[in-house]
């Protein structure tokens, strides 16, 4: 882009990153940067809206000065590291540099080496700002993360299956998204490797290292599988996007039961015969509610995680003229699982404000700033995401449950409101008591 | 004589063209003559100022940027050297260390906090800046606000023509907006046949103009062993005639200009087109002779 960002979306590479790191018990984060790397202004007024990301817990820092960058600042990351593993119990200590000290190129690496020789249990992962958008930092972290590590046995009894492209707190619903792919993987008896959240952690980024597959769910997991196959030569199947439905579901399982020469079982096959069942079920009782409101245009503006398997999802169930625009700034040359979906990219929130308008669109589906946007322009939103710093509460869209919530957003969006609600438009008389309080 | 408003000028150059030699032996023709002069050294060898004081110890401007649970005072980061030129060095970090960039623009900030232009109330500052210009930090002094002249020291080797056609770039790049000028070109080292040649060509091509030529001598070799200016240390022999005039050149009332630097194949072309006429005349030479 020409021109500076006007209203992003999301922080840069170095948030991207602290929250991927925050996301994986047992990694504590020192960032060798400025106070405002570390967000430490910004989350003590509990962050803000154009300011620091909201939802990250309070993060050590070297809070490098003028001096410093005049005169170096690894003396003083010395220090912040020995101090840190002083107090830490465990774990593994990782050390996030931001833009000041990588352009004046303290030699982190130096400064971890002296501990790592010690026996301590350091890493270091540039993943300045400037290396790109938030999204970028979760694939830099993680791959600097695996690309460090010395690999662990795994202890699943079944074939392991990383999975990669979820980047936590940046998109909505990462955890459930990770919580129902693993239930899917484990009905057709595979074993999940989610890394981040509660049944993620050190010892699940460790056995990353010894899964039979990486499974890749965005262009940000790229990296960190391409890492694997490179160290340890672990294969890597790249995904639609995430499967939403019971039919996209059912093609990944399949895809990775070919690709890992895991035949499906009875079980299995019966399981996912009961989600079409289900699904196709549910889908009959609403789907003629939705044809008469057809078609609509519709753009789905989200992240490259969500947005492609969301428009092929809809175009493919509905019928209706879909496009899709990420927000979440995938580099061209990764571009290509999502090519199919006919996708622009929005830079910032100017960006998509004009792609929206440009797209003749009267229906939006998107996280809620894109959704702000649609509204503000005339446009009918459909709110798929969760509100900024709530990402981790977010629902899913995986699965069949994903699509059953997709449709029931459509339907709340597009339905004419009962005439009851419509009544309480105009505005009742307040009760006393109520007055008393609003006063 | 004291002038309301100080005149600062910028000298760059190649690194060991003789920028701090030069910038040295202008300062101190300029207090010689009664002027208030200020010379800072933009460089982390903080060796300008060096000659104008016997090589006395200084500390840094950046040195008191290092600890400033105190605020520096002028006299923390100066020292009162020949006629009573004030010697200042930004200093900087360890090769390989830090940001020097960043250290020249820190040290010209910090002097502006401390209100040393105020305080001394100098004639003349004198800002005698590393080699070529890398980074933006090594410009500051060109900046708009800072000084209101530059003038880039070159011998007649192709590095240091080079340089001198990157500060071109510099000065047009920041000029527009309020940076400083060109006041010319300053020929030093001159000891080969046709190094003014090249040097007048040089200007020629780039539109600038040679403010003075500064021949190689021994009295200054001399002079930097005993720790001096040839001002002080050979007040009448004919270099320190050459650097009172150039002294008397670079703050007068010259006109500034904006340069034409050459592009990268025209100043290779250039260089290329004086290689063939330099081996030409040697030809040419050894031919008389045999």
């Amino acid at each position: 882009m020409g021109r500076p960002a006007i209203f992003p979306f999301g922080g840069c590479a170095l948030h991207g990153a602290l929250h991927t790191a925050a996301a994986i018990p047992g990694v504590t984060v020192v960032v060798h940067s400025t106070p405002g790397c570390a967000l430490r202004a910004g989350l003590s007024a509990g962050g803000g809206r154009y300011g620091a990301p909201p939802g990250l817990p309070r993060i050590a820092a070297t809070n490098m000065a003028d001096k410093h960058v005049v005169f170096g600042g690894t003396s003083r990351l010395r220090e912040e590291m020995k101090n840190a593993l002083a107090v830490l119990e465990g774990g593994m200590l990782a050390v996030l540099t931001g833009c000041p000290a990588e352009m004046i190129g303290d030699d982190v690496g130096a400064m971890v080496k002296e501990l790592t020789a010690q026996g301590e249990r350091v890493v270091a992962v540039p993943t300045a700002g400037f290396h790109g958008p938030a999204h970028e930092g979760h694939a830099r972290l993680l791959a600097g993360l695996l690309a460090q590590l010395a690999p662990a046995p795994t202890r699943a009894d079944r074939p392991l299956v990383n999975l990669f492209g979820i980047a936590p707190g940046l998109d909505p619903g990462w955890l459930a998204e990770i919580e129902t792919l693993s239930r899917l993987l484990e009905g057709v008896g595979l074993a999940a490797n989610p890394i981040f959240g509660p049944e993620g952690g050190l010892a699940s980024l460790e056995a990353a290292a010894g899964a039979a597959l990486s499974l890749v769910l965005s262009p940000w997991g790229t990296a960190p599988a391409e890492v694997l196959a490179a160290r340890h030569g672990i294969p890597v199947l790249v995904a639609d996007g995430l499967p939403v439905g019971a039919e996209a579901a059912e093609a990944l399982v399949r895809r990775l039961s070919d690709r890992l020469g895991h035949p499906l079982d009875a079980g299995a096959e019966g399981s996912l015969a009961r989600e079409r069942a289900q699904q196709g079920w549910r889908f009959d009782a609403v789907l003629e509610r939705l044809a008469v409101l057809a078609p609509r245009r519709v753009v789905v503006a989200d992240g490259s995680l969500r947005a492609g398997a969301l428009a092929r999802f809809l175009a493919g169930t509905l019928g209706w003229p879909v496009r899709a625009i990420l927000t979440d700034s995938p580099p061209e040359g990764v571009r290509a699982p999502l090519a199919d979906t006919g996708l622009t990219c929005a830079a910032d929130r100017a960006d998509l404000a004009r792609l929206l308008d440009e797209s003749g669109a009267d229906l939006v589906l998107g996280g809620a700033s894109a959704a702000a946007i649609a509204a503000a322009r005339g446009l009918c939103p459909v709110v798929l995401g969760a509100a900024p710093g709530l990402e981790v509460l977010g629902a899913g869209l995986s699965g069949r449950a994903g699509a059953e919530r997709v449709l029931a957003a459509l339907l709340l969006a597009l339905a004419p409101a009962p005439q009851a609600a419509l009544a309480l438009r105009s505005r009742a008389p307040v009760p006393p008591v109520f007055a008393r309080v609003a006063e | 004589m004291s002038i309301q408003t100080p005149r600062h000028i910028a000298i760059y150059g190649k690194g060991g063209i003789g920028k701090s030699t030069t910038t040295s032996n202008i300062a101190a023709a300029l207090a010689e003559a009664g002027h208030r002069v200020i010379q800072v050294g933009c460089d982390p060898k903080s060796d300008s100022t060096t000659i104008l004081r016997g090589g006395a110890e200084l500390p840094t401007v950046l040195d008191s940027l290092r600890d400033r649970a105190r605020k520096p005072k002028l006299e923390d980061i100066s020292a009162v050297g020949f006629w009573g030129v004030l010697c200042i060095e930004a200093g900087g970090p360890v090769p390989g260390v830090g940001c020097a960039g960043r250290g020249i623009s820190a040290a010209v900030d910090l002097l502006e906090e401390l209100r040393v232009f105020e305080t001394f109330a100098p004639d003349y500052v004198l800002y005698d800046v590393l080699g070529d210009v890398v980074c933006g930090g090594f410009a500051v002094p060109i900046r708009d606000g800072i000084a209101d002249r530059a003038f880039v020291v070159t011998s007649s080797d192709f590095m240091a023509i080079f340089a001198a056609n990157n500060l071109f770039k510099a000065i047009d790049k920041y000029a527009p907006s309020g940076g400083a000028r060109l006041g010319g070109i300053i020929a030093n080292s001159l000891q080969l046949d046709h190094a003014r040649g090249l040097i007048d060509d040089f200007a020629h091509r780039t539109g600038t103009e040679v403010v003075g030529y500064v021949p190689r001598s021994v009295d200054v070799a001399q002079a930097e062993l005993y720790g001096q200016t040839v001002i002080e240390a050979a007040p009448y022999s004919d270099q320190a005639e050459i650097y009172r005039k150039l002294a008397r050149r670079v703050t007068g009332d010259l006109e500034t200009r904006l340069p034409k630097p050459l592009n990268g194949p025209d100043l290779k072309d250039w260089a290329r087109d004086w290689g063939d006429r330099i081996f030409g005349a040697e030809r040419a030479a050894a031919a008389r002779s045999a």
